[in-house]
């Protein structure tokens, strides 16, 4: 076994022998986009101008900013490129490596104000994220456990094997105030508590489980999420661990795999760890894909080899979970999260965040949360901002704004069961509190946004119609409430919406919300109750005037070309699918309403505006 | 070998018909032809088998009656000329690798109760007339003569002969006929004859012989098809004999040694049960036929068979102890295991909430229509099978589409055509 110090040493002298480092973001975002082709071209490159010496290439995690993938970033300098290509790559060895000129071209232009931002430093993006469970996002190689312990890594479950104190260890994470990050929001040391105690009294080992339905920390930084759930193991017992990760994420479960490899080579898995007696593994279990796995009892259901289907609450997994025994469950973000609590004590995590935690830990909101940004926005990718964020900030200032000059309209937070956020509440402080009352949950920390193309009613209509599909049909009121929802909603969209329509969508969400089985079902008239709530005039407009203002809904709109405007480009006729577009060159064009499937192309192509949707 | 008697037997044969044909290598149980004489018009012909005769008429009895269905008419009597004789060994017929597998199938309108009737039989018959590359034989017509059928394997010659001589009764013609066909002593294994004898005319319920030479003996012994008459009905026919000569298999005859038959028994194991019953075993046992992972095993046996077949499903039962009921549970819970086999590759089109909002109905509308199938349907050539699938993770590069492994981000609509068709040549 070397010693931690060591290695970081060891990795530290290894960096300076370089000019400069050349990160390159492998994350499952820019793989999509080539980064690998990039990065081999890259080597290619610089061994062929012989820099091998002076410039080191790391293939890192994630950089969350997907939309400008790939992206290289030139360390310690911070010059920040992206959309890199790998025509670019010559350019950049050429011009920065060698003329010491970074090339413009690559580099961000801020969609706001049309900036150029050289450093990674400049970018709102970045600079507006405080980053606790990604602190190792485009710094180290993820795939290497030495370039993890250099930045202090496995030095808190040493701390804690060395203090052996479980109960202090416990207290410390109470104290800290975080709460879990998979959606429910329990305060995480009080689960620990609960799971430690059971396990005394039962005379049974534990098992930690790790909820891996997301996977940006694993693909970031593994070993945080390790070490995560090695101290939960200590605190409360366990020698047993599972990740439970979907099996679309082929990308995550091999780094994944070659983490755990590496750690149990190093000591940090297996019998006897560091030397102090102390027994733990890790392994891996693959989801088949049923949205109902992220509920708890039902992960540990198909953990176990059977239907997902959750269970009854008053059996808490805390007592009987995983295998009858008593299992400690919790998500990636917020075991990656544990080591720095230790590190860093507990007052300093309660200090970032909101509320006041210190009689209540349900009270506030401590620490950061990571947001995934998606939707119409300028900057999509992964965001850690502290609770207590403004959507404004994090919709405006990372995410660059809504692209084309369209109007924001609502943002959708915390995956299917969310609810939409208006305008007029985009100032409310982001934690898990303000979320609950603005109608919606902090869930998986998904952001969607629209834009005013979006009809609120078929966004509704769209997240019913998915719940539905995925409701796994264990309770009455979830099963078939949201297919009685979806009904109505399909209806509304259809143009036969009724006038009581709206009180008994209304009426059957609180039925559904109070009556289901687990909280998949509780929270998923989320979509419903939030649009109707703040954009009850749409609803209305559907149901009275038997009109789409945003134009969506394909019943309630009609296409027509102005007479005034038309330049007679046959551009339209062309492209019509059906050929409901007649019309000579340079004429005024006639659009056939009977033959109109709606499709909206004309709409698309006219280049004067004359195709007229009401 | 060749006796005065046997000579003079054949020199009294006359030739009304001879063809001559080529053997054929089995596919995966079938030979894909069925021969059909007509002993009133002395024609020989070749049928081709339809997949419906393989999948809605299975089995030597199934293509037997497929036969009947298409030859008899509602007049029929048993004595009727069109009233035919048909004989299968099905897809298994032949195959050392199932007991029964030896069998032949024989159905005819009965003479005792006018009906359809079917009998099975064992004899040398059936196999070899299945080696030389027959999936069924069909009998129909009357003669005016005695006559006998040679379907010869070695010569490649199917022959109707007016046979005078020949004896009358079962236990000397089967003896005469494979001494007369044989080229030597060893060779006698490879001829079986059907055969029927003279009390067949005088009864109706005639039996049909089929011989097996029993060379411990150095005599040929029979098998019968006994039930219903079928004797009758070809002596009827005024059918002496119907003799096959199979392809010599000398010098210690065993089927696994005949190319043709290891061909068909290889193609049938191969494909169908022995390997992918060993690979899914190979699967189980590497989760050490631990229930928990089930989850597992099943994904690993998608990935490779491309759908939970009902082989899978019994081997997990088998080895895992779980009940096959929740099997079934789990295999159609999840979105990521089918019962029907899918395409070569899937194409996931993910209905995730950033990829609705940026159109994913639209590009699956699209796909569609470049497919030309509906979603969860595959491809005509087994390509591709289209289906949308909620959140595949990558949001931020929505719309997102899934072929195999691949990940393709930011779709437009105006590539969707050059995606399948690059990926379509691969």
């Amino acid at each position: 076994m070397t010693h931690l110090e060591t290695i970081e040493q060891k990795v530290q002298e290894e960096f300076k022998q370089y000019k400069e480092m050349l990160m390159i973001c492998t994350g499952t975002g820019c793989v999509t986009v080539k980064s690998f082709n990039v990065r081999d071209k890259l080597s290619e490159e610089i061994k062929a101008k012989g820099l091998e010496k002076d410039y080191l290439i790391v293939p890192t995690g994630c950089y969350g900013f997907c939309a400008a993938g790939p992206i290289i970033v030139v360390q310690p300098e911070g010059i920040f490129y992206q959309k890199v290509k790998e025509e670019d790559v010559k350019e950049i060895v050429e011009e920065h490596l060698i003329n010491g000129k970074p090339v413009e071209r690559l580099m961000y232009r801020d969609p706001v104000s049309g900036e150029i931002n050289e450093k990674i430093e400049d970018i709102k993006f970045f600079t507006k994220q405080k980053l606790i469970a990604l602190r190792n996002k485009g710094l180290i190689d993820p795939e290497n456990i030495e370039h993890y312990i250099s930045r202090g890594g496995y030095r808190e479950i040493r701390k804690i094997l060395e203090e052996n104190n479980p109960e202090g260890v416990i207290n410390e994470i109470i104290a800290s105030g975080i709460r879990g990050r998979g959606g429910g929001g329990f305060p995480t040391g009080v689960k620990w508590q609960l799971c430690r105690k059971a396990a005394i009294e039962k005379k049974e080992t534990p098992t930690v489980i790790c909820n891996g339905l997301d996977r940006t920390v694993i693909e970031t930084d593994p070993h945080s999420v390790i070490e995560g759930m090695m101290i939960g193991a200590f605190a409360t017992g366990a020698q047993e661990g599972f990740i439970y990760i979907r099996k679309e994420f082929a990308f995550a479960i091999k780094r994944l795999e070659k983490a755990l490899a590496q750690a149990r080579k190093y000591g940090f898995l297996g019998d006897n760890i560091l030397n102090k007696n102390f027994k733990f593994d890790i392994n891996i279990h693959l989801s088949a894909g049923a949205f109902v796995c992220g509920e708890s009892s039902a992960l540990m259901a198909s953990m176990s080899g059977r239907v997902a289907e959750p269970k009854s609450k008053y059996i808490h997994n805390v007592e009987r979970g995983f295998r009858d025994k008593p299992a400690l469950l919790n998500n990636v973000e917020t075991w990656a999260n544990i080591p720095v609590i230790i590190e860093k004590g507990a007052k300093w995590f309660a200090s970032i965040g909101t509320g006041d935690i210190s009689d209540n830990p349900l009270k506030g909101s401590s620490g950061t949360k990571i947001f995934s940004l998606t939707g119409k926005l300028n900057n999509t990718g992964l965001a850690e901002v502290p609770m207590g964020t403004t959507l404004r900030e994090i919709i405006y200032d990372i995410g660059g704004g809504i692209p084309g000059g369209k109007k924001f309209k609502a943002v959708q937070i915390g995956g299917p069961s969310g609810g939409c956020i208006p305008e007029s509440l985009l100032d409310i402080k982001v934690d898990f509190d303000t979320l609950t009352e603005a109608g919606t949950i902090m869930g998986s920390g998904n952001m969607v946004v629209m834009d005013e193309t979006a009809c609120m009613v078929d966004v509704a209509r769209y997240f019913v119609n998915f719940l539905k599909d995925e409701s796994c049909g264990k309770c009455t009121p979830c099963r078939e409430g949201l297919y009685a929802l979806n009904n109505i909603l399909t209806g509304i969209c259809n143009g036969e919406g009724k006038e009581e329509d709206m009180k008994f969508l209304e009426e059957l969400s609180e039925t559904i919300q109070e009556t289901s089985f687990c909280q998949l079902g509780a929270t998923s008239p989320n979509p419903v109750l939030s649009t109707i709530r703040y954009f009850r005039d749409e609803y209305e407009k559907h149901i009275r005037e038997k009109k789409c203002p945003a134009g969506v809904c394909k019943a309630l709109i009609s296409y027509s070309i102005l007479e005034d405007k038309c330049i007679g480009c046959t551009m339209c006729a062309k492209k019509c699918p059906v050929n409901a577009i007649t019309g000579e060159n340079k004429k005024v064009h006639v659009l056939d309403k009977i033959k109109c499937i709606k499709c909206g192309i004309c709409y698309d192509v006219c280049p004067v505006d004359a195709v007229e949707r009401i | 070998m060749v006796t005065d008697h046997i000579v003079k037997l054949r020199d009294a044969r006359e030739v009304l018909k001879e063809m001559s044909f080529e053997t054929r290598e089995l596919q995966r149980g079938y030979a894909n032809r069925v021969l059909r004489i007509d002993i009133t018009k002395n024609t020989v012909e070749f049928l081709p088998v339809t997949e419906e005769m393989k999948n809605l008429w299975t089995g030597g009895r199934g293509f037997d009656l497929w036969l009947m269905f298409k030859e008899i008419n509602r007049n029929t009597k048993w004595d009727s000329p069109e009233n035919p004789i048909c004989f299968s060994g099905g897809p298994l017929g032949g195959t050392i690798s199932f007991p029964g597998s030896g069998k032949t199938l024989v159905t005819t309108i009965s003479p005792l109760t006018d009906s359809v009737m079917d009998c099975n039989v064992g004899g040398y018959f059936g196999p070899y007339f299945k080696f030389l590359g027959f999936d069924a034989l069909c009998i129909v017509g009357k003669a005016d003569d005695y006559i006998i059928i040679v379907i010869d394997g070695v010569n490649n010659k199917i022959s109707i002969e007016k046979a005078p001589l020949e004896s009358n009764d079962s236990h000397v013609i089967s003896e005469e006929l494979t001494s007369m066909y044989a080229d030597n002593e060893l060779d006698m294994r490879n001829i079986a004859v059907v055969s029927s004898g003279r009390a067949a005319e005088y009864a109706r319920m005639g039996i049909l012989n089929f011989s097996f030479w029993d060379w411990r003996r150095g005599i040929a012994r029979m098998k019968q098809a006994g039930r219903g008459g079928i004797g009758t009905v070809f002596r009827n026919k005024k059918m002496k004999a119907l003799v096959v000569k199979s392809l010599p298999l000398n010098p210690a005859w065993r089927v696994v040694e005949s190319k043709m038959a290891k061909t068909f028994t290889d193609n049938i194991c191969t494909s169908h049960c022995k390997t992918d019953r060993e690979r899914i075993c190979k699967i189980i046992d590497k989760w050490n036929s631990n229930p928990e992972y089930i989850l597992e095993m099943m994904q690993d046996i998608q990935k490779m068979e491309r759908y939970i077949s009902k082989t899978a499903i019994d081997e997990i039962c088998k080895k895992t102890g779980m009940s096959k009921g929740q099997l079934y549970h789990i295999a159609t819970f999840y979105k990521d295991f089918t019962l029907k086999p899918a395409g070569e590759k899937v194409i996931q089109v993910c209905f995730g909430t950033a990829c609705h909002v940026k159109g994913a109905s639209k590009l699956l509308e699209t796909l569609e229509k470049e497919l030309g199938i509906k979603n969860g349907e595959t491809t005509s050539d087994e390509k591709f099978t289209l289906e949308a699938v909620p959140c595949l993770g990558y949001c931020s590069i929505a719309p997102v589409i899934k072929i195999g492994e691949e990940i393709i981000g930011n779709v437009r609509l105006k590539d969707v055509s050059k995606i399948i068709s690059e990926r379509r040549g691969k």
